[in-house]
C-alpha cells in the first residue's frame, strides 16, 4: 500500500514538475468552508425556509472553484472575504453585490517591494495601453485572463517550450476560442482563428507552435510578459520580423533558452531543439563554404573572360593586319 | 560524321526557357528568403515565399515533363555520360583552359551520337538527375511541412531537408553561372539556337 502511495506521489510530483508549476497545497481555511460548500462544485443545494424542501441547481461555471484548485492557487492562503465583501455571507447573495467594484491586481500588488519580482507596475502600464483595456474598458479586467481562484504564477521561461506555449495560449483561447466567453466581454462576433490567420503561409503550424503574444504584443523590456496586447491591425504581419537573423522570437519565446551548439554551427541555434525557422536558422559553416566557393567560381570566370577577350582582340587585330 | 538534325526541337526550347526562368526566380527568391532582413524589404517576405512556392510547384511539373519527354524522344540519350566521361572531361577542360587560347579546334563535336561535350554532359546530367530531384523532393517536404511533420523528431528531418535543399540550390546556382558564361562565350548564334529557332545545326569550329 505504502509502495503504491509512494509511486503515485512520485508521479504527481513529476507531472507537476514537468509542467513547471509549484505545488502549493495551502491548508484549507475554515472561514472559507461555507463558500466552498456551494462554490466548490458544479451543483449546489438550496433549502426552503422550513428546511423541508431542497433544490439541486447547477452553479454557473465561472463561479465554481474546486477546493483543491484554490489550495494550489497563489491566492489559496487568503480568506474569501479578504477580497469579497462581507455581504456575501448572506445566502442567496444580494444581487446588488454583483455590481460592486472588484479588486484588480494593482489594488494589492502595485508599488510594493514584496511583489517587485512580478513587475506589476510594468504589467499595469502595458495593460492600460492594450486593446483589451481600450476597447473593453467596462467589461475587461485582470481576472478575465487570470482567474484569481486558480491562478498560479508560472514563469514561462522555466517551462518546457511546448508547455509554455500551451499554457500561454490557453489563456487567450479561453475567450478567443469560445463564443460564450467572448460575448461576456465584447459585442463583436468572435472570429474563426484559422480563417483570421489564413494569410500566413502555414497558419496551423504557427498557431500550434508559437504563443499568441509573440505576434500580438508590443515588445516589453522590463516586464516578465508584455501585457500590451495589440489590435490585429497593429500586430506583427511581416514574416521577416521572425524569419530573419534578428528574429523577434529570440527576444520573446526563446529569450531565455539555452544555446545548443549542434554538430554544425547554426545561427539562432537556441531555437533548434524545438523548431527550425527559415531565415533565422542559417548554417554558418555552409554559408562560409558556399560564399568562398561562389567567389572562387566568379574569379575563375572573370579571369577566363579576361584572357579570352584579350585573345579574341589579338586574334581580330592579327586578322585585320 | 553524320550531323545532328533538329537538335533543339520546339518542346525542348520551350522547356529550356521555362526551366531557366523558374530556376533563376527560385535562386533569387531563395536567397531573399535565406538572407531576409527586416530593414531591407523590397518585396514582403510573404510575397517572396508565395512566388518561391509557386515557381517550385511549376518546376516540379516542368521536371516531370522533361523526364517524360526525354524518355519518349532520343533527346534523353544525349545526357547519359559514357564510361570515358572523366577522361574526356579532362580533354575538354584542357581545351577551355589552354586550347581555346591557342586556336585549337573543339575536341568534341556534335554529331548523331553526341550533342554535348563531356563536361556539359556531366553538368546537365548531375543537375537534372541529382541536384534538381534533391531540391524538388526536399522543397516538397518543406512546402507540405504541416501535413508531413507529425512529431518533434520530424524537426530534425526538416533541418536535414533544408540543408540538402540549400546545398542542391547552391550547386544549381553555380551551374547556372557557368552555364550562362559558356553560353556567352559560344556567341549570340548559340543563344538564338536554343531560344528562338530550330535548324539543322552546323558545326561551329
Amino acid at each position: 500500500m505504502i509502495k503504491y502511495g509512494l509511486i503515485l506521489f512520485c508521479l504527481f510530483v513529476s507531472v507537476l514538475s514537468v509542467s513547471g508549476q509549484k505545488v502549493r497545497n495551502n491548508p484549507p481555511i475554515p472561514e472559507n468552508a461555507p463558500c466552498i460548500k456551494c462554490h466548490g462544485q458544479a451543483v449546489y443545494t438550496t433549502f426552503s425556509m422550513d428546511g423541508k424542501k431542497h433544490l439541486r441547481q447547477p452553479m454557473a461555471a465561472s463561479r465554481v472553484t474546486p477546493l483543491k484548485q484554490f489550495q494550489n492557487a497563489i491566492h489559496g492562503s487568503l480568506k474569501c472575504i479578504d477580497c469579497h465583501a462581507e455581504g456575501y455571507s448572506t445566502v442567496p447573495h444580494p444581487t446588488a453585490l454583483k455590481f460592486d467594484t472588484i479588486f484588480s491586481c494593482a489594488d494589492c500588488h502595485a508599488g510594493k517591494k514584496k511583489f517587485k519580482k512580478y513587475h506589476i507596475d510594468s504589467i499595469i502600464t502595458g495593460y492600460d495601453k492594450s486593446i483589451h483595456a481600450k476597447a473593453m474598458a467596462n467589461t475587461f479586467n485582470c481576472w478575465k485572463c487570470h482567474n484569481p481562484h486558480s491562478f498560479v504564477t508560472v514563469l514561462s521561461d522555466s517551462l518546457e517550450i511546448k508547455a509554455a506555449i500551451t499554457l500561454s495560449n490557453s489563456t487567450c483561447l479561453e475567450c478567443h476560442n469560445s463564443t460564450v466567453n467572448y460575448k461576456r466581454v465584447s459585442d463583436k462576433t468572435q472570429k474563426n482563428l484559422l480563417k483570421s490567420h489564413d494569410w500566413l503561409i502555414h497558419p496551423e503550424l504557427h498557431l500550434k507552435n508559437i504563443r499568441c503574444i509573440d505576434c500580438h504584443t508590443a515588445m516589453s523590456s522590463d516586464s516578465i510578459t508584455s501585457h500590451n496586447i495589440l489590435p490585429a491591425s497593429k500586430s506583427i504581419r511581416e514574416c521577416v520580423e521572425c524569419h530573419s537573423q534578428k528574429s523577434l522570437l529570440t527576444k520573446k519565446l526563446f529569450r531565455s533558452r539555452n544555446v545548443n551548439a549542434g554538430f554544425l554551427k547554426f545561427s539562432n541555434n537556441r531555437v533548434m531543439d524545438y523548431a527550425f525557422i527559415m531565415g533565422a536558422n542559417r548554417n554558418i559553416t555552409l554559408n562560409i563554404i558556399s560564399t568562398i566557393l561562389f567567389i572562387t567560381v566568379l574569379l575563375v570566370i572573370f579571369t577566363h573572360m579576361f584572357f579570352l577577350l584579350r585573345y579574341r582582340k589579338q586574334h581580330k587585330n592579327g586578322k585585320t593586319q | 560524321m553524320e550531323k545532328l538534325s533538329n537538335s533543339y526541337p520546339l518542346w525542348l526550347r520551350l522547356w529550356h526557357s521555362v526551366n531557366g526562368i523558374l530556376c533563376l526566380t527560385l535562386v533569387v527568391t531563395g536567397l531573399m528568403m535565406q538572407y531576409a532582413q527586416p530593414e531591407k524589404i523590397l518585396i514582403s517576405l510573404g510575397t517572396v515565399i508565395y512566388i518561391h512556392n509557386f515557381c517550385g510547384i511549376v518546376l516540379i511539373i516542368s521536371w516531370i515533363f522533361f523526364i517524360l519527354a526525354n524518355g519518349l524522344t532520343e533527346n534523353g540519350t544525349y545526357y547519359w555520360p559514357k564510361k570515358t566521361v572523366f577522361k574526356e572531361s579532362i580533354i575538354q577542360l584542357r581545351y577551355y583552359a589552354y586550347g581555346m587560347f591557342k586556336g585549337e579546334p573543339k575536341p568534341f563535336k556534335e554529331d548523331k551520337t553526341r550533342k554535348f561535350n563531356p563536361l556539359q554532359q556531366m553538368a546537365y546530367w548531375s543537375t537534372m538527375y541529382i541536384f534538381l530531384p534533391l531540391m524538388v523532393i526536399t522543397g516538397f517536404v518543406m512546402y507540405n511541412i504541416e501535413r508531413l511533420l507529425i512529431d518533434d523528431k520530424s524537426i530534425f528531418v526538416y533541418q536535414i531537408c533544408d540543408i540538402i535543399h540549400i546545398s542542391a540550390a547552391f550547386m544549381i546556382s553555380v551551374f547556372l553561372v557557368i552555364h550562362l558564361y559558356l553560353a556567352f562565350i559560344e556567341g549570340v548564334e548559340n543563344l538564338k539556337k536554343i531560344i528562338f529557332k530550330s535548324k539543322t545545326h552546323e558545326e561551329n569550329d
